[in-house]
């Protein structure tokens, strides 16, 4: 039936190999109830891969491409994912917003993943997280570098996430190891009510705020970060921590 | 000494001033009403000073500024921070408007895209072959400048 692709994204059956059958009855029940939400942007070198090894475990995935010049939707689609696609670039936070909006609209969508579409997560740890909601009274559980050893960041980028984490502490209130942590599961309470106007990279910083605001109930999970290569190449320059600050003041400017 | 700190006075109360008309006023009739008269006292201002090039002179010697043109400088500053600011404030405020309506297009788009293929499946035929036309055009942009 679906040998055909699809245009406006969805896949209607699992891939070939059935990915399901190397799951526990319990997960795979957990992860058909499970959205994963990709935020995309420009990443049409990896992003079909990435996709194809994130559907080997999870069947429903929304990939937000955000205005990418490289053909990532397409991409994307050929790995057999829902896209829904904006009409400009309007930023990560945006994108994540989409995605939430777009995966809490399907049927039976209990739990949500936001999910890199670089390939630096693991769906392992996405997972365990998953079951986290699942088993104990939490709204959203958020992925940590910083709770285990096995994740080497650069001297640098340490000390900036780590004076992040020292800000968000202070001014949100929530106590987070690792502040901009792009894994996070989160159930539909959550999903529903974390608002996202920062459209560029501050949203990381605004999430945290909202877990705050709307007394979500939350804990850390410690998660694996695969620095590739591609990562390190694409990832966020140290400058854009001023960025981030900039955009957070103005929010203040903007809402009062 | 004390020129000095008329003119100071004088600054400070005017950006305060100009920091209550821009964010008191908002967008209701009253705010429309207080910005069509600042712009009206500014353009009659602007005619009296070239009709008596002295004064702007006497009224800065009056409150402790040297020359009409500093005078009218500070006014252009004071001016110039202010509609920086306002502008600022706008310009954010559209784009998250712009967001909300980007956000929900791409949205409906995709679910349009869904109910067509559902649609079609429903009818039994072969599923037409993913043809270009169905597909967003920004997609379509993206194939042809890969090609």
């Amino acid at each position: 039936m679906n040998d055909h692709l699809p245009d406006g994204g969805a896949p209607t059956s699992p891939p070939a190999l059935s990915p399901e059958t190397a799951l526990s009855p319990e997960d795979a029940a957990l992860v058909r109830r499970t959205w994963l939400v990709v935020p995309l942007f420009n990443e049409g070198p990896v992003i079909r891969e990435v996709m194809e090894r994130a559907r080997e475990t999870f069947p429903n995935i929304v990939c937000v491409d955000d205005g990418s010049r490289d053909g990532s939707a397409a991409e994307a689609r050929l790995a057999g994912v829902h896209v829904v696609v904006h009409p400009f670039n309007l930023g990560q936070g945006a994108a994540l917003r989409t995605g939430l909006d777009y995966a809490l609209l399907q049927e039976g969508a209990d739990f949500f993943v936001t999910f890199d579409a670089d390939g630096q997560h693991r769906t392992e740890d996405a997972l365990a997280m998953v079951r986290r909601l699942d088993a104990e009274p939490l709204d959203l559980v958020v992925g940590s570098r910083f709770l285990d050893g096995r994740t080497k960041p650069g001297l640098l980028k340490k000390i900036v996430l780590k004076a992040a984490v020292v800000f968000q502490n202070l001014t949100s209130g929530v106590k987070l190891t690792d502040a901009h942590n792009g894994l996070r599961a989160l159930n539909r309470r959550a999903a529903d009510e974390i608002a996202i106007t920062q459209n560029r990279m501050a949203h990381a910083s605004e999430i945290v705020n909202e877990i705050g605001e709307k007394q979500l109930r939350y804990a850390e999970e410690p998660v694996f970060i695969e620095y590739t290569d591609y990562s390190r190449a694409k990832g966020q320059s140290l400058w854009n921590s001023v960025n981030i600050l900039s955009d957070l003041f103005f929010e203040k400017g903007v809402r009062h | 000494m004390t020129h000095v700190l008329v003119i100071q006075i004088i600054l400070i109360a005017v950006i305060v001033f100009a920091a209550f008309v821009i964010v008191v006023p908002g967008r209701g009739a009253r705010g429309q009403a207080i910005r069509t008269i600042v712009i009206l006292l500014g353009v009659i201002a602007g005619i009296v000073a070239v009709i008596f090039p002295d004064l702007t002179t006497k009224v800065a010697n009056l409150i402790g500024v040297g020359r009409g043109v500093d005078l009218i400088l500070y006014g252009l500053i004071v001016f110039f921070i202010g509609f920086w600011i306002t502008s600022n404030i706008h310009s954010r405020r559209r784009d998250r408007q712009l967001t909300i309506l980007a956000r929900r297009f791409a949205i409906l788009e995709t679910q349009l895209a869904e109910a067509r293929r559902g649609a079609r499946d429903a009818d039994g035929g072969e599923p037409a072959d993913r043809s270009a036309s169905d597909r967003p055009a920004s997609d379509r942009r993206a194939d042809e400048s890969r090609a």
